[in-house]
């Protein structure tokens, strides 16, 4: 096996997974108080990607700045949108498959208002004006100051949700809420608020993923629902319900992106072309014979862990 | 203004459209079953016809050529040309073939039904779609991958001139969606029908009454596969040309407005649904504003898609039903009753 292939691999996979586990959490999230899957999720990502590159580019704001409005960007709109559309249907005891119906719409809706914007502003494709350091290398692979900010910024958020969930009081409330939200009402727990703190946070971390995915890549109106199968795979890796299995989810989808089909070209001739169908087998794999995905490493002997 | 053409798209359109939403309307209105992968078994179809006329064509007519080559492609044509019969015969070949492919691959990816939700259901066949479609894009060798295969010659290619050519296969294509509403009419009313709502409304129910339902699923998504598969090659016969970036799960979920705007599990709205569907995808093609001497100030493609999104989403919201409510089943008894002037 070429150490020269693989430790480049590697460490994509790495930036990508993180970037997977940013974008993919609000998902879990946001299913797990509020039992809707979002497809307008990718959206999200989206606006913060166009909100930061925009920032950058335009009003020259510096890196930090351009993503704490992008995260700001994707707050506001998942907010929105589970005021308008989620809520209301709820209240209407809509089944879920109207829930997923009403938010593919969503995101149908979403996509084509960034696609007019953008199309009338000429950023159909953009990508932020940031200067990506090389750092240094580790074996073959180029190390950048893109990795020194998204790992730690995605480890770091998922050790802060963890503190926030496990020891406030807040956030053990949210997790009652996922956990059953009839008990948790009438045990006076304040649903409301807590299911728009959650989409919040659902919406801010995608729209952090979102802008640096701006500093690492392209981006075009289309980028959240070109990616929103592979983060959806993180989601439903970690059973659509745990967190803790979604951010081990992220890692396995960029992993598997990279050094997988790495290791499968090298040996099988399996054409790079096909890296994203290791993510879609597993998700096929996964949806079919364990729904409650990696969730039941976290808690053995118990069917679902909800957050 | 010659307005041929466009009578030709929007007929041939709406034809292919109603075959499609039809067949969502059986699996998704009628039984329950999300089949968000439609995409993939409407692909289905397009590529079997260019599987198969690509290489029959080039094998009957004695050329050694690459079959997704475009000196492939135009031999194709010619030959078309000259040989009426073997064209048509191609043309019937496939509709055959892709509607047995679609049928047995319906009945197999129902198997998730058996152990899963319906939500699980709709994603694994989305995901399914999207596997589909990559993997024929990276593949070469089975319809050009990414550049696609051209000349799959229209069953009429005899016919000289685009304008008569074009009215008779739009005829070909409204006659086969009629035979599709017709045939989807009758499985509706049949006993078989009410099985197929006693699944969608209880399938508890229904396996307590000793049914099999997962049988039940099984044909339905056979018999909708097909339909959707036999769209496909009338599609790939339309445009001469199957490419994988035609088959994006977006047509999957305009099908699914149509059935739903329309109403689903009511037949005759999901007609006036595609009807209004089509009118909307053929009347905002930047060509036909052209066509008027329409100058927009945004890109009208992108702002019908945004329409389509408002349009799913305000029904979902506000009138899930559908312009048209399904209507009660329609049995021989019953109609017997109401001629006699009783009111049941």
């Amino acid at each position: 096996m070429p150490w020269e292939e693989l430790t480049p691999s590697l460490f994509q996979g790495i930036l990508m997974g993180s970037l997977f586990v940013l974008m993919a959490v609000g998902l879990t999230l946001t299913y797990a108080v509020s039992r809707v899957i979002n497809f307008a999720h990718g959206e999200l990502v989206t606006l913060g990607a166009y909100a930061a590159a925009l920032a950058v580019n335009l009003s020259g704001l510096s890196l930090l700045p351009a993503l704490v409005l992008g995260a700001a960007a994707g707050a506001l709109a998942a907010l929105t949108l589970d005021e308008l559309i989620y809520k209301p249907l709820m209240a209407r005891r809509a089944s879920p498959l109207y829930l997923l119906v009403a938010s593919i719409g969503a995101s149908i809706i979403l996509r084509h208002l960034i696609y007019l914007a953008a199309d009338a502003g000429g950023w159909l494709n953009i990508k932020a004006r940031v200067m990506v350091d090389l750092v240094g290398f580790v074996g073959y692979a180029a190390v950048t100051s893109l990795h020194l900010q998204v790992v730690p910024a995605a480890l770091g958020l998922s050790l802060l949700l963890h503190l926030f969930l496990t020891r406030s009081r807040t956030g053990k409330a949210m997790r009652a809420l996922a956990e059953n939200p009839d008990l948790a009402r009438a045990s006076a727990i304040p649903v409301a608020r807590l299911r728009r703190l959650a989409w919040l946070i659902a919406g801010a971390m995608a729209g952090l993923g979102g802008g640096f995915w701006a500093v690492y890549a392209n981006i075009q109106p289309a980028l959240g629902a070109l990616l929103f199968l592979r983060l959806a795979a993180a989601s439903i890796l970690g059973g659509l319900t745990n967190v803790y299995a979604t951010i081990l989810g992220g890692y396995v989808v960029g992993l598997g992106e990279n050094v997988g089909i790495t290791l499968a070209n090298a040996w099988a001739g399996v054409p790079l072309e096909f890296r994203t169908l290791i993510t879609f087998a597993m998700v096929v794999l996964v949806l079919l014979f364990r729904p409650s995905g990696l969730g039941d490493l976290f808690t053995p002997g118990r069917s679902r862990r909800w957050i | 203004m010659d307005l041929t053409p466009l009578v030709v798209s929007f007929v041939t359109f709406f034809g292919i459209y109603l075959i499609l939403a039809l067949s969502m309307n059986l699996e998704y209105g009628l039984t329950g079953l999300p089949n968000f992968g439609k995409v993939f078994f409407y692909s289905v179809g397009a590529y079997t016809s260019a599987f198969v006329v690509s290489r029959l064509m080039l094998a009957l007519g004695g050329a050694s050529l690459v079959p997704w080559s475009a000196e492939a492609a135009v031999f194709r044509e010619e030959l078309a040309r000259s040989e009426p019969w073997l064209a048509i015969g191609l043309f019937l070949l496939c509709l055959v073939l892709a509607a047995l492919v679609g049928a047995a691959l319906g009945s197999l990816l129902s198997s998730p039904a058996l152990r899963v939700q319906d939500v699980y259901l709709a994603l694994i066949l989305l995901v399914v779609a999207e596997i589909a479609r990559v993997y024929v894009r990276a593949t070469e060798g089975f319809i050009g991958g990414p550049h696609g295969l051209g000349g799959i010659p229209n069953p009429f290619r005899f016919i000289e001139g685009a304008g008569p050519r074009g009215l008779a296969y739009a005829g070909l294509v409204l006659a086969l969606a009629a035979g599709a509403y017709v045939l989807v009419e009758r499985i509706t009313h049949s006993p078989f029908g009410r099985l197929m709502k006693a699944v969608r409304d209880d399938e508890l129910a229904a396996q307590v009454l000793g049914k099999r339902t997962h049988w039940v699923k099984a044909q339905v998504m056979a018999v909708g596969s097909a339909l959707a598969a036999v769209a496909g090659v009338l599609y790939a016969f339309f445009t001469e040309f199957v490419g994988t970036e035609d088959f994006d799960s977006q047509l999957t979920f305009t099908v699914l407005l149509m059935v739903i705007l329309g109403g689903a599990g009511n037949h005759r709205g999901v007609v006036a649904g595609t009807l209004i569907m089509t009118a909307i995808d053929r009347f905002t093609r930047p060509s036909f504003l052209a066509l008027l001497g329409l100058q927009l100030p945004v890109d009208i493609n992108y702002a019908r898609h945004a329409l389509i999104g408002v349009l799913l989403v305000l029904l979902i919201l506000y009138r899930p039903q559908g312009l048209a409510p399904e209507g009660r089943v329609r049995t021989a008894a019953r109609e017997e009753v109401r001629h006699l002037g009783v009111s049941s």
